[in-house]
């Protein structure tokens, strides 16, 4: 009953936000403060483990791959199909959900507890379109920019672990690289970045936003927005899955 | 004139606000004296309509507050000015970005205009230029209320 009663509260958030802003350069101006708080503030912790993930597929699959009769190449072509199909998108989105997720959730339940939402509202200014749309739009735009770097240093983080560690020649892996590329799997990496972005976004809003007490429930409703958005980010990845591959 | 009739506020089996009646003529001033707990705050924000009352009307001149369209709200609220139990300033902002927030997001006045009334609104309540830059963060609680 609670799930369903959150689920129709979540949908019932959106109702509202989509009005005429008050100010559009003020909207502008938080728009962009969020995009920069998001795109640009997850930008190290995304290189870091987009460079890690990729060679570390790449030293594992070399690991795997024993028979003389597969060529090195396939270790390329692994490392770029794992590395776009499900460790860019997936994994990042998944720590982002905890550094995004986290941080609107704590921002939205410290304005909510300290009556700055109230005074917003006083003013007469839509506290859902101007303190949670922007960070919706933000997450939406950034996150799939996030991950096509993301894409891009995995793949390359593979290729210097492959020469770093004998494992395969950096000449090997770009032949490897262009070996049986598929577009599509970057339209579907994409696909699922903007369900994720969405997601990520949106449910920490939702639970920071109506956040109730003190700095106690501040703390629970932001690791429940983390919860919530890996396992609802992981169902959509597996319906993705299912639905587009 | 605000006019309350038969308000009532409850939160789940807790009945907060039972049968309130009150008139609240234009140039009075009138005072909300009740214990603590006894729901003087849930009645001010069912008056300004930041709660939802459960039943009763919160009448502004003639017009049912509560029954009214968010435009039709937000126009009055335009109006309201409500000092809050722990202050609201926004935390990221300096102290001069929270006077002049209202000013940026409402009026399309020139910076030089906006800077001379945040200057006009500060000196009132004894701000000097030194705490402009503050965040509310490092200003004491009396230098917030004001």
């Amino acid at each position: 009953m609670k799930i369903l009663r959150e689920f129709g509260q979540y949908i019932q958030m959106f109702k509202g936000m989509f009005r005429m802003p008050e100010n559009r350069t003020m909207y502008w101006r938080q728009f962009m403060l969020q995009c920069n708080d998001i795109g640009i503030g997850s930008l190290g912790i995304i290189c870091i483990i987009s460079v890690f993930i990729g060679a570390v597929s790449a030293v594992q699959t070399a690991y795997q791959i024993t028979s003389p009769l597969i060529p090195k190449t396939t270790i390329a072509q692994i490392v770029r199909d794992t590395v776009i199909l499900e460790f860019a998108p997936t994994l990042s989105c998944i720590v982002l959900a905890g550094v995004v997720g986290s941080k609107i959730a704590s921002e939205l339940g410290n304005m909510r507890v300290s009556e700055q939402i109230d005074a917003l509202e006083i003013m007469g200014i839509n506290t859902k379109a101007y303190l949670i749309l922007p960070k919706i739009i933000a997450g939406v735009i950034t996150i799939p920019m996030l991950i096509i770097l993301a894409m891009a240093l995995g793949i390359w983080g593979g290729r210097l672990a492959g020469s770093a560690t004998g494992i395969i020649d950096t000449s090997i892996f770009d032949n490897g690289l262009l070996m049986g590329f598929s577009g599509y799997n970057v339209f579907f990496a994409l696909t699922k970045s903007f369900v994720f972005a969405f997601l990520i976004t949106s449910i920490p809003c939702f639970y920071g936003y109506n956040v109730k007490g003190g700095a106690l429930e501040i703390g629970h409703s932001s690791t429940r927005a983390v919860v919530v958005s890996c396992i609802l980010l992981l169902l959509a990845d597996y319906i993705l899955s299912a639905l587009l591959l | 004139m605000i006019e309350i009739k038969g308000l009532k506020k409850s939160f789940g089996e807790k009945v907060v606000l039972k049968e309130v009646n009150a008139l609240m003529e234009p140039g009075k001033c009138n005072l909300i004296i009740g214990s603590s707990g006894s729901g003087k705050t849930v009645l001010m924000k069912c008056i300004v309509g930041l709660m939802h009352p459960t039943e009763g009307e919160v009448i502004y001149n003639g017009n049912n507050y509560v029954t009214m369209s968010l435009e039709e709200k937000k126009a009055i609220r335009k109006e309201i000015g409500m000092l809050f139990q722990g202050s609201a300033l926004f935390d990221s902002q300096t102290v001069e970005q929270n006077v002049v927030f209202p000013l940026d997001m409402f009026t399309t006045d020139k910076y030089s205009v906006k800077k001379a009334r945040v200057k006009e609104v500060l000196d009132r309540v004894n701000l000097n230029e030194d705490a402009y830059k503050k965040f509310p963060s490092e200003i004491s609680g009396g230098m917030q209320k004001g």
